[in-house]
């Protein structure tokens, strides 16, 4: 009797856990040396190991065994790679299935998708493509202190603290997973992109569905520059004063985010505007179909973000974003679009302006 | 379902294989279709925007312009739209120095001769691939009258005195005093045409006359007016919307195609009764109406409001006496019963004549009227006639040697050829033009009452 009552509860248990979904701390929890070396030496050979294309075995800042690219793209077949036994998503690789959330800079390269090009995502120096076309970020401010050879991180990347001297030091091991409304430092941040609140999926969107993705966050009225520095510049480093994704964006990008300079905060825009709420009207109402379900091409951000991702989008109240649009990290369509904007089939090409401009299809 | 059952006897092997594979097809079909839901996957019907002359595959808008990406497709967005004012870190020609309004590459509107329209609709410097874009006037494309060299949108709008366009500046000033959605930054070709949606007429044809098998609908109702391109939908496509719905009460009847005593205008088939042309009575009258206080700064004055229900040539009745006297294809019998359409004198854009007459008027040329009071020598270098140009397209017995054919009735407080007003010869003419009694709404005679509508 006692072992039928056992039998039962044990099948509760594995009936009902299926029900709740939890995010999985990313917190390091392993052993040091998963990432770190006292040496960068065993049995005379090098530890490090986690490189990059012409990256050195040479012993790495804060004894790590690898640089950023070496763990984090790696250029494999599998968009989540094993890392000395932690999952690690792979911003570089060939995986056929798809690619993360942030999208894959394999594009730009060419080892993945339908050739190379510096137009399909952002140029991040240490891949060793030099950007050909842009001197500047599009947008931002000249002179802009930053050129165009961007880097993972610090003042000239997007992770982690971003300024002279900073980085992704710390983040790791501090990390706040899951539901991020804090966003006062990198590692309570959305993907350590310092002052952006959003909720992460525990698998970077290595599976999706439209109840299984990251959520962004937005506001309903972009920031206004108006010569106030501080809408991006902070002490602590760069950040978007309105802790939204499209704002973190518009710390380089500013002329596309501004009020300033998108022509105010209703219509008519100069520039498409983000962090704008999706009318609830008209064409918008109809966003992505019957139902308004969540749209992986044209997706929106939440003006609260949620405990848990959400299936539908509410237009009257989700809110345009950069992302709405435009991959990340790059995508394998020219302007790091979610679709392909440059189709020579005409339909495919605006497919994803109908997402939300549904009556101009 | 006794042919069902006849059909099944003659089946043979083969045909049974086929009916088999149809069926396992269908059921693919059908099993498949859930997936597409499951993998977010939508189908792409083509709706107002791929079915308009701007989004169409073929020859929809395409913008060839320095600095502009040469691999946009056809009608795509971004040929009208910089969503953020630079591509590659640029801005494309035509540089403004500052991003405009509605994304557009353009200021949208400036004046009736630079607006962001014509960067394309010209014939000369236009930012449509091949540098040039054609559209030709209304006597050409439904008329037929293929001699007329007016070839493009600006230069329709760019008549000036005595000649005329349709003043911009004024139709923006009554489409932002009403309540049809647009606004202060509204461009006015948007009065008429709705972007997103309107078709060539012909469709991509524009320098062509129309045929039964090239027909667009390319304008919108301005009081119907919506930012929602779902909502604001074309004009005169649909039942409901063309001359013909007058059929029953009144009769719509086509004006020839120029040169021809066969074919009858819009598109030079032997359509006659208007179930082909767009009802432009209702379209032109959501402005020119008995309601609405037009300004025209063409005229210097107020127009005259229009109500095209007492118009003789509206909806009200004319008179048959025997100063109606009219050519084909227009019979003396069904006075009373016609309406017109606008277009079938009027060019919408502009023309060479005052109040922008058509050149080309019932199948022939020339239609020459450079004076609102038609003072000008008309045909036979008779003085004062120029409106028979015009009005003599449909109207017999307005020649010299008519006499007083017309007008057969001499208003009661005249006294004939003598009379002062109507022969006084001031201006060294014997003759009163037209326009001294015919016009829209009028209905006096040198200031008396004639008892009826004199247009």
């Amino acid at each position: 009797m006692i072992r039928l009552k056992l039998h039962i509860f044990l099948l509760l248990i594995v009936l009902l856990v299926p029900l709740f979904s939890f995010d999985v701390p990313a917190v390091i929890t392993g052993k040091c040396s998963d990432c770190h070396t006292m040496h960068n030496s065993q049995n005379g050979a090098a530890v490090v190991s986690y490189i990059f294309g012409s990256e050195t075995t040479d012993a790495k800042d804060y004894l790590l065994i690898g640089t950023c690219l070496g763990c984090h793209a790696q250029g494999g077949p599998s968009m989540v790679a094993n890392v000395n036994g932690n999952d690690t998503p792979q911003v570089y690789h060939t995986d056929a299935t798809g690619d993360l959330a942030g999208g894959n800079f394999a594009y730009i390269i060419g080892t993945k998708g339908s050739g190379a090009s510096d137009a399909k995502g952002h140029n991040v120096i240490d891949f060793g493509n030099n950007e050909d076309t842009l001197t500047s970020p599009p947008g931002h401010h000249d002179p802009d202190g930053i050129g165009i050879n961007i880097t993972c991180d610090s003042i000239a990347g997007c992770h982690g603290v971003r300024k002279s001297g900073g980085g992704i030091y710390g983040t790791h091991h501090r990390n706040v997973d899951g539901k991020l409304t804090t966003a006062d430092e990198a590692y309570n941040s959305f993907r350590f992109l310092t002052g952006v609140k959003g909720l992460e999926d525990a698998d970077w969107q290595k599976t999706k569905s439209v109840s299984d993705h990251n959520e962004y966050f937005g506001v309903t009225t972009p920031m206004t520059y108006s010569s106030n520095c501080n809408i991006c510049h902070n002490p602590s480093g760069i950040k978007p004063a309105n802790n939204t994704i499209s704002g973190f964006c518009g710390t380089c990008h500013r002329s596309f985010h501004v009020t300033d300079q998108i022509g105010g905060s209703t219509s008519p825009f100069t520039r498409h505007p983000t962090d704008v709420i999706l009318p609830g009207s008209g064409e918008y109402s109809s966003y992505n179909g019957v139902g308004n379900p969540y749209s992986f091409v044209a997706p929106v951000a939440r003006t609260t973000v949620p405990d848990t991702p959400g299936s539908t989008v509410a237009p009257g109240t989700d809110v345009v974003m950069c992302l709405s649009c435009h991959a990340a990290h790059a995508s394998d369509n020219a302007d790091m679009m979610r679709w392909n904007y440059k189709s020579a089939t005409l339909s495919t090409a605006i497919s994803g302006c109908n997402v939300c401009h549904t009556g101009k299809n | 379902m006794g042919r069902q059952h006849e059909n099944e006897d003659i089946m043979g092997p083969a045909e049974s294989l086929r009916l088999n594979k149809v069926k396992i097809f269908l059921l693919t079909l059908c099993s498949l279709l859930p997936l597409c839901g499951l993998l977010d996957i939508k189908t792409v019907n083509a709706g107002a925007y791929l079915n308009s002359a701007h989004g169409n595959s073929t020859y929809g808008v395409k913008r060839s312009a320095s600095g502009f990406p040469a691999d946009y497709t056809k009608g795509l967005c971004g040929h009208c739209h910089e969503q953020h004012a630079s591509i590659d870190g640029s801005e494309p020609e035509p540089i403004e120095g500052a991003p405009s309004n509605y994304e557009l590459f353009y200021s949208n509107y400036l004046n009736q001769t630079d607006n962001f329209c014509y960067q394309c609709h010209t014939d000369v410097g236009s930012y449509q691939t091949g540098g040039s874009l054609i559209n030709r006037s209304y006597s050409f494309r439904a008329g037929g009258w293929t001699a007329d060299p007016l070839n493009d949108v600006l230069e329709a709008f760019s008549f000036t005195t005595p000649a005329a366009s349709h003043n911009l500046d004024d139709i923006k000033t009554i489409i932002t005093a009403k309540s049809w959605n647009y606004t202060s930054d509204s461009n006015p070709c948007d009065a008429c045409h709705n972007p997103h949606a309107a078709q060539g007429d012909p469709v991509g044809a524009p320098n062509s006359a129309k045929s039964s098998g090239t027909r667009g609908w390319p304008v919108s109702r301005p009081s119907l007016h919506s930012k929602d391109n779902s909502v604001w939908g074309l004009w005169g496509d649909s039942s409901g919307e063309k001359m013909s719905d007058y059929a029953g009460l009144l009769i719509y009847q086509a004006p020839y195609r120029y040169n021809s005593a066969t074919t009858y205008e819009p598109d030079g088939s032997t359509t006659q009764d208007g179930s082909n042309l767009a009802d432009y009575v209702t379209f032109c009258t959501d402005c020119h109406n008995t309601i609405n206080t037009i300004y025209s700064t063409t005229l210097g004055r107020n127009l005259r409001t229009i109500d095209w229900t007492a118009a003789k040539h509206g909806k009200g009745a004319a008179v048959l006496d025997s100063a109606s006297d009219i050519y084909s294809p227009y019979q003396d019998a069904q006075l009373g019963d016609y309406v017109l359409a606008c277009t079938d004198c009027h060019e919408p854009h502009g023309s060479s004549n005052v109040f922008f007459i058509r050149g080309e008027v019932n199948g022939s040329v020339p239609v020459t009227v450079l004076t609102e009071a038609g003072t000008n020598d008309g045909p036979g270098s008779r003085c004062n006639t120029e409106w028979t140009y015009l009005c003599g397209k449909c109207h017999k017995r307005l020649g010299a040697s008519d006499g007083h054919a017309h007008p057969s009735y001499i208003p009661p407080d005249t006294e004939g050829c003598s009379d002062a007003a109507c022969h006084s010869g001031d201006d060294g003419c014997i003759y009163t033009s037209c326009g001294t009694c015919h016009y829209h709404e009028s209905d006096t005679v040198f200031g008396t009452s004639y008892g009826e509508k004199l247009f």
